[in-house]
Formats: structure tokens, C-alpha cells, sequence
């Protein structure tokens, strides 16, 4: 488990970017933090990494204290993905980012799981190039092969599918199944509200460095004026069943959910087959 | 008025095997209201850098076809003449910000037009008033946030007076209320100020009922060129986002063979489902 226990966090410049925060990450659990810019998301995930040390309260991931630990050991269980893949990065070829923590960690067989992992990742013929040659979304791919390498049990992805199209976003949406279905636990900070509906997780929206709200997608995503708060607009599908509201359809941030109300609906009015499949 | 005229246009860029454009023919009326769509490598944001100049004149490589946009033939027109006419509005605000306050900000390139003081100051109090920004003119651009940045660049761009304004994915960066407040503010300079706009944009559901017309490039050809709705009544691309509510139009049209014209907006599902469940069909 991560756990923030009344955490706060201000830069050296004054900047309050994480106030008085208390979050646990349980075990197998995908958390999507979400809020507008400067909302405290990267802040709380570099907080829960040990990159950063609170400036008052505590952060534990499994019970260690991010400030007592030395970050290797922290940086074992938890794998931060940064927002621009490139910052990760420092190493002549593909090969050798795969291998290098590898290495660190003296994790055996290091070669052969870094070679499944590009391949799972459709990397695979890379290996030779620098990965500042890549494409946009393989970089970003190949960040998270990378943070994957040491298998951490806590990943944290900050804006994973931030300037990628529908096909990257669509990659991504299969890569955190995946993980998730693996056992891992996720941290996703994101303003992508139409991918975080369809993966329905956990969600903790911030505001001003504090988490105004903490719950289930269905509920947090639904109430307009709490998302208003975070700048965060509704999911579109939230946006079109609250207009349809008078005819009985009930507020989801599902777009599948809203069909299915409205074939029952227009059925009712004898307008569709039963059968009918989309 | 003809604002852009494109003439079997191709352009590869120089050591790759591909054309990033090919056959490309397109006119655009002045004041048209634009929405650029294709995946990433489909050629649109080649089009877009064809149309400011930035092709051919700063990237090399085999170029075909004519460009003229305000009658001016972008591959012989200097590139200090064309920005007077045409502006351009990048993904991320930062590449294109670099004075130490908001005022300078606007002001450089005025001062590089070579425009007389009084003018200029003119320009720069109404780009300040026009995009909310007299609350920031002396802040350094480096501390806005990304949705006040955005602002700021297409204030910046605004003032210099371009009848064409292009905007390559603008709020790709930005948060959604951000993104939100910025594709209002394009429509506006559209409808209010008359500019002629092009945009590339990925929230379709925000821009699509404002739009006039829809460009759409696939695989370096321009595959569709028409109006928006003409353009949403059938899965045309399935590697472009669609707004939710056409989805869910093509979803109802199969699974209950709902009919009548494809909605925009959830306004216009809303009529829709409400005249057909009236109707009783």
C-alpha cells in the first residue's frame, strides 16, 4: 500500500502544490488522479515515488518512510512513467535503457525479460536505435517497457495518453488493462476524462493541491458542479444522458451504458428490435 | 473572397521515401470556420505548414503544386510578407512564447513589422482587452498557466492582423475547461472578427457544430471535403475520434434502426429521440 498521511508539499519558489493530502493506494486498486492544470497531479505522483519528500506529513509506500529510505529501494516498488518520455531517457540505444536498472537491481535474466518486453510493447527491431528516434508513442511505449523492466508493483503514469491520437490511445487503453489484469497497481494522473470513463477506476480529483472528491468514476463523474471545481469537464456521454434526463435515462459516463438505456427506451416505443446488437 | 487556394499540392520531406502530401486541391472561402481532421502522419499538419510558408521556405524536400492564400503564391512570397496575412498558432504555447512579460509578448512583432508607435499601441491594448489578458500585461509569460499561455500566443498572433489564422491541434496540451475556453475563443474570431480559420483538433465534439466545413486527410490525401454533418453521417475513418454523441447515433442506427440526420450536439439527439419516441415509429 501507498499511504499519504496529511501530506503537504511546497516548492522552492512558494508554490503550494500539494495541500494537506490523505490518499491510500491499496494493493491491485487503478487510481486515476484527475484535475486541470496545476492541480497538484504530477506533484502527488513525483510525492509518491520519493522524487520529492513532503514538506509536512508522511508518505509510506509498504510501510517505508519515502524520507528515511534510500529512493533505490523505494524506486524498486514503485515505477514513475514521467508525462514526457524523453526526460527518461538517457542511454545510447533502446537495448541498454532496457537493461540498465536491470542491471542496478541485479535482476536476472535481465536480457530475456527485456526482450519480451519490447516485444510485448510492438518494439521489437528497436533495439540498436537511440530512443530519441522513435516516434511520439513509441517513446511512450518504450517508457513504460523501461519503469516495467524491474516489474515494480506500484506503477504511476503521469498524462499517459497526452498528445497521442485515437490508435496510441487505444494502445494505451490495452497496455493499463493489462497491468491492471496483472495485479499491479496504478496510479494514472490524467485530464483525459473520455479515457478514464471507459476504464472506470478509482477517481480522486484535485483542486488547488487538495483531493475535493474520492470515489467511484459513476459518482465523481457525474457530478457536474464537483468537476467544474477541478476544471474537468463532464465526460461527453455525462453531458448527453443529463440532457436526456426527462425522458428517464439516468446521468453515466458510459457510453455503452447510455446506449443500452436508450435502445430499452426507444424499444418501449416500439422504435427498435429487442435483438437489435450494435 | 477565394482565402486560400491549393492547387495539386505534394510535398515529401527531404530523406523520407514517402509523400507526406499528394494531390491535395482545396479552396476556402474568407471567413470559413475550418476543422482539420486526421491521425497523426496523415499529412494535415503539412498542409497546415504548406499554407504559412513554413513550407517550402524552411523545410526542404520535393515540393508540387500551388499554394496561394490572399493571392499571394506562398512559394515565391517572402516569409515577412506572408505573416502579415496569415498566422499560426502551434501545440504548445511554450515553443512559440519567449518575452519576459505578457505586453512585450504581444508587442515584438509588432515592433518587427516596423508599425508606427501609436499604432502599435493600439493593437496591443486591444489584443490585451480582446483575449482577457489587461489583468496580465506585466506577468511573465512563464509563470501563466497553459490555458493563459495558449491565450497569450493566439493574442500575439491576433494583433499582427492576419486574415487567415491557423491553429495546429491549439489546446492538445491544455486542460479541458482550458481547452474548452480556447475553442470558443476561435469560433469568435471567426463569427466576430471575420478572420478565416483553419483548425486541427482532436475534441471534434467541441468545434464540429461551428464548423462550416471539415477537411479530412488520410495517408497524405485529402479524403473528404465537405460540411460537418455530411462528414459524421458515416464511419468514414475509423482511426479518428468521433464526438460521443455521433457514436452513439451509428450505435442507435444499427441496434435500432434510428433514423434522420446525424445530431452535432446533445441538443439535437435530444429532438431526435424525442420526435422519433413521439413519432411511434
Amino acid at each position: 500500500m501507498i499511504e499519504l498521511r496529511s501530506v503537504s508539499y511546497t516548492y522552492p519558489s512558494g508554490v503550494r502544490a500539494v495541500v494537506d493530502v490523505d490518499l491510500e493506494v491499496r494493493e491491485g486498486e487503478v487510481v486515476a488522479v484527475m484535475g486541470g492544470n496545476g492541480a497538484g497531479k504530477t506533484t502527488l505522483l513525483k510525492l509518491m515515488v520519493g522524487l520529492l519528500k513532503p514538506s509536512a506529513g508522511s508518505v509510506l509506500v509498504d510501510g517505508l518512510d519515502t524520507r528515511s529510505t534510500p529512493l533505490s529501494r523505494i524506486a524498486r516498488l514503485v515505477g514513475y512513467v514521467p508525462q514526457i518520455a524523453d526526460s527518461l531517457f538517457f542511454l545510447p540505444t533502446v537495448e541498454e535503457e532496457m537493461t540498465y536498472a536491470l542491471r542496478n537491481f541485479k535482476i536476472e535474466n535481465g536480457a530475456e525479460r527485456a526482450r519480451e518486453l519490447l516485444r510485448a510493447f510492438g518494439l521489437e527491431g528497436t533495439e540498436k536505435r537511440s530512443p530519441f528516434t522513435l516516434s511520439g508513442g513509441q517513446k511512450k511505449r518504450l517508457s513504460i517497457a523501461v519503469v516495467l523492466s524491474w516489474d515494480p508493483k506500484y506503477v504511476l503514469l503521469d498524462e499517459p495518453t497526452l498528445g497521442q491520437d485515437k490508435a496510441g490511445r487505444e494502445v494505451m487503453m490495452g497496455i493499463v488493462r493489462q497491468l491492471s489484469s496483472q495485479g499491479r497497481s496504478l496510479v494514472i494522473a490524467t485530464h483525459d476524462v473520455e479515457f478514464v470513463s471507459e476504464l472506470s477506476p478509482r477517481v480522486v480529483l484535485m483542486g488547488g493541491g487538495r483531493v475535493i472528491a474520492d470515489g467511484r468514476a459513476e459518482e465523481v463523474l457525474t457530478d457536474e458542479e464537483l468537476l467544474r471545481k477541478a476544471r474537468v469537464l463532464p465526460p461527453q456521454s455525462v453531458a448527453i444522458s443529463s440532457r436526456l434526463e426527462r425522458f428517464g435515462v439516468k446521468r453515466t459516463p458510459s457510453i455503452r451504458e447510455l446506449h443500452d438505456q436508450l435502445r430499452s427506451l426507444l424499444s418501449r416505443g416500439g422504435g427498435c428490435s429487442e435483438s437489435g446488437t450494435r | 473572397m477565394r482565402a486560400i487556394e491549393v492547387r495539386d499540392l505534394g510535398f515529401r520531406y527531404e530523406g523520407s521515401q514517402d509523400w507526406a502530401l499528394m494531390d491535395v486541391s482545396l479552396e476556402v472561402e474568407s471567413g470559413e470556420l475550418v476543422l482539420v481532421l486526421g491521425s497523426t502522419g496523415s499529412g494535415k499538419s503539412t498542409l497546415l505548414r504548406c499554407l504559412i510558408g513554413l513550407i517550402p521556405h524552411f523545410y526542404s524536400g520535393d515540393y508540387r503544386g500551388t499554394v496561394r492564400v490572399m493571392g499571394m503564391e506562398v512559394a515565391s512570397t517572402p516569409v515577412h510578407r506572408l505573416a502579415t496575412r496569415v498566422g499560426m498558432v502551434f501545440q504548445n504555447p511554450e515553443t512559440q512564447i519567449f518575452s519576459t512579460s505578457v505586453e512585450s509578448e504581444i508587442a515584438f512583432p509588432l515592433e518587427n513589422l516596423g508599425l508606427p508607435r501609436d499604432e502599435m499601441e493600439r493593437r496591443v491594448e486591444w489584443a490585451l482587452k480582446r483575449f482577457g489578458l489587461e489583468g496580465l500585461r506585466r506577468r511573465n509569460p512563464a509563470e501563466l498557466s497553459g490555458g493563459q499561455k495558449q491565450r497569450l500566443a493566439i493574442a500575439t498572433v491576433t494583433a499582427m492582423g492576419p486574415d487567415v489564422l491557423l491553429l495546429d491541434e491549439p489546446t492538445s496540451m491544455l486542460d479541458p475547461l482550458s481547452a474548452k475556453e480556447v475553442l470558443e475563443l476561435v469560433v469568435e474570431l471567426c463569427r466576430e472578427e471575420g478572420k478565416t480559420v483553419l483548425v486541427s483538433e482532436h475534441r471534434t465534439d467541441l468545434l464540429a457544430p461551428h464548423a462550416d466545413r471539415v477537411l479530412a486527410f488520410a495517408g497524405g490525401r485529402l479524403v473528404y471535403d465537405g460540411d460537418p454533418r455530411g462528414f459524421f453521417s458515416e464511419q468514414r475513418l475509423s482511426e479518428l475520434s468521433v464526438p460521443r454523441v455521433v457514436e452513439l447515433y451509428w450505435m442507435l442506427r444499427s441496434s435500432c434502426r434510428l433514423e434522420g440526420p446525424v445530431p452535432l450536439t446533445p441538443e439535437e439527439l435530444e429532438s431526435l429521440i424525442s420526435r422519433w419516441i413521439g413519432s411511434g415509429a
